[in-house]
C-alpha cells in the first residue's frame, strides 16, 4: 500500500486505488480530510496558518490551501455534492491567552469557509489538549485518528 | 475524588540519581570562557576540545547539518570553527555535549530516544526564529536554554515511570498541569529537576532560572530570557515538533507575549518561519539514528 505523508502547510489530492494519505503529529495544526468514494478521489490539506503571513511566505493560509485542495479535488472528477470531509487537530492548552489560541483561529477559518461554500463536516475530533495523527485511505469513507495513551477512533 | 498517594519527596532522589549521570564535558565551559575573551582566537577554543572525541564528532554531525547553514561540508574541527562564527560556535558546542544526554529513551514519559533530542532541537530551532526576529540579542544563551530546557526528564524518567498513569490522572480529573501533577505525585517536576542539574553543573544563574522557569506562567513573564524559553517550547508544541506527554498539559500566562516582547504578528511570523527552518533542518533528526 502506498502511504503519502501530508506535511504541515502542505496539500495533496490523490486518485491511486489503495493509497492512503496520512499526517503526523498534528500539535495545533488542523487537518482536513475530504474524500469522494464514488470518484475514488481523496484530498488532505494541512493548515498551519490561519492567513498567509506575507506575499513572499512558503507556508500558505486556511483560505488558499482549501482552494488547492477543493479545486484540484473537482479536476480529477470528484463532485462537491459527493464529498465526506473531515476535521482533525487543533489541539490547544489546558487555557491559553487568544492571542496564542492558534488551533481554535485554525478551526474557525476552516468552518468559515466550508460554510460560505455550502459544504458541511461528516465528522471532527478538533480541540483539547490532543496530539493526534491522521490518515484516510483514499476513496474511503472514513477517517482513523491516533492519540498517545487513546484507543483508535474512526470518524 | 481521585486517590493519591503520598508524595515520594523525590527531590533527595533526584539528587543522588544526579551523582550517577556522567558530568556535562568541562571543555565545553572552558571553550565558551574562551569565546568571551577579546584576546584570544577561534583556534584557542580547538585547542581546549580537539581531545574530545566523541564531542568532535557530534560538533561536525551538527555543523554539517541545515541548522547551522553551512554552504560546504566539513571534516575537520578547526575548519568547522572558521566557518562558524562565535556565536554558532557557542550553540554547536552545546548541542553537541547535550546529544549523548538528549537522545536516551525516557520509557518514564513514554518518549522514543529520538523524541527528546527532536522537541529539544525544535525548540532550539523556533528560538532562533524568535530571536531573529524580535532581536533578542543573547540568542546564544537562548539556544542553551533551549536545547536543555527538558534535562530534568532524564532523571525523572525512573521515577515519573511507574507512577505515569497517576500523574496523566490528576491531571486529567483536576485540570492540572502536568507539573502540577507531577508536584503532586513526586514532590517535584522536571523543570526543577533540570535547574537543580543545570546548577549542578556549572551553568550560568540565568540559564538555571529560565529551565526552573519554563513551565511556570506566574515565573516565566520575570524576565525575558525566562518568558522567549517559555514561548519557544510553546510554539515547537503547537507545531508538533517531539510532542511528549506531557504536551498540551500546561497553562499559558496570557501576559507571556508581552514579558517575551513579542506582538501578535511577530508570532505568526515566528511560526511561519520556524515551519520552514524545520523541515530545513529535518535530517537533524536522522543524525543520532546514525
Ligand atoms: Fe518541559
Amino acid at each position: 500500500m502506498e502511504q503519502i505523508l501530508v506535511k504541515k502547510g502542505k496539500t495533496v489530492v490523490s486518485d491511486k486505488k489503495g493509497a492512503r494519505l496520512f499526517t503526523v503529529s498534528l500539535g495545533s495544526a488542523l487537518a482536513i480530510a475530504a474524500s469522494d468514494p464514488v470518484a475514488h478521489v481523496s484530498g488532505m490539506a494541512v493548515c498551519v496558518l490561519p492567513k498567509k503571513v506575507d506575499k513572499t511566505s512558503a507556508v500558505p493560509g486556511v483560505l488558499e490551501q482549501l482552494r488547492e485542495l477543493f479545486k484540484e479535488m473537482i479536476s480529477k472528477g470528484a463532485k462537491p455534492q459527493n464529498l465526506k470531509i473531515f476535521l482533525a487537530g487543533a489541539a490547544g492548552f489546558l487555557s491559553e491567552p487568544d492571542e496564542l489560541a492558534i488551533g481554535k483561529k485554525l478551526y474557525k477559518a476552516v468552518l468559515v469557509t466550508l460554510k460560505k461554500n455550502g459544504l458541511k463536516t461528516k465528522g471532527e475530533h478538533v480541540g483539547g489538549p490532543l496530539n493526534r495523527t491522521a490518515s484516510l485511505h483514499v476513496g474511503g469513507e472514513n477517517m482513523t485518528i491516533t492519540m498517545l495513551d487513546e484507543k483508535e477512533i474512526q470518524l | 475524588m481521585i486517590a493519591v498517594s503520598t508524595p515520594n519527596f523525590t527531590l533527595d532522589a533526584v539528587f543522588e540519581s544526579m551523582a550517577d549521570l556522567p558530568v556535562f564535558p568541562k571543555v565545553v565551559h572552558k571553550a565558551l570562557q574562551v569565546l568571551d575573551d577579546p584576546k584570544k582566537k577561534i583556534s584557542d577554543v580547538s585547542e581546549i576540545i580537539k581531545f574530545d572525541q566523541g564531542l568532535v564528532a557530534n560538533i561536525l554531525k551538527l555543523t554539517n547539518s541545515a541548522i547551522f547553514g553551512l554552504r560546504q561540508q566539513v571534516t575537520d574541527l578547526d575548519t568547522a570553527l572558521a566557518l562558524l562564527g562565535n556565536q554558532k560556535i557557542r550553540e554547536v558546542l552545546v548541542a553537541g555535549a547535550a546529544m549523548p544526554y538528549l537522545s536516551r529513551p525516557l520509557s518514564g514519559y513514554e518518549m522514543a530516544p529520538e523524541d527528546l533530542w527532536l522537541h529539544s532541537m525544535s525548540c532550539a530551532v523556533v528560538s532562533g526564529v524568535i530571536s531573529k526576529r524580535i532581536g533578542f540579542t543573547d540568542s546564544s544563551t537562548l539556544f542553551t536554554t533551549a536545547i536543555l530546557h527538558d534535562i530534568g526528564k532524564i532523571v525523572l524518567d525512573i521515577y515519573v515511570g511507574p507512577r505515569l498513569g497517576e500523574v496523566l490522572m490528576i491531571s486529567k480529573q483536576r485540570g492540572n498541569s502536568f507539573s502540577e501533577a507531577e508536584w503532586s505525585v513526586l514532590g517535584t517536576d522536571h523543570a526543577v529537576a533540570g535547574a537543580a542539574i543545570l546548577t549542578n553543573w556549572d551553568f550560568p544563574p540565568d540559564i538555571c532560572r529560565a529551565v526552573r522557569n519554563h513551565h511556570d506562567p506566574d515565573l516565566y513573564i520575570q524576565d525575558r530570557l525566562s518568558a522567549c524559553l517559555a514561548l519557544s517550547n510553546i510554539m515547537s508544541i503547537q507545531l508538533g515538533f517531539g510532542v511528549g506527554t506531557d504536551g498540551f498539559r500546561y497553562h499559558i500566562s496570557p501576559a507571556l507575549l508581552k514579558a517575551a516582547g513579542c506582538g501578535q504578528e511577530d508570532y505568526y511570523w515566528c511560526m511561519d518561519h520556524a515551519i520552514t527552518s524545520f523541515y530545513e533542518a529535518e535530517k537533524l533528526l536522522n543524525m543520532i539514528m546514525d
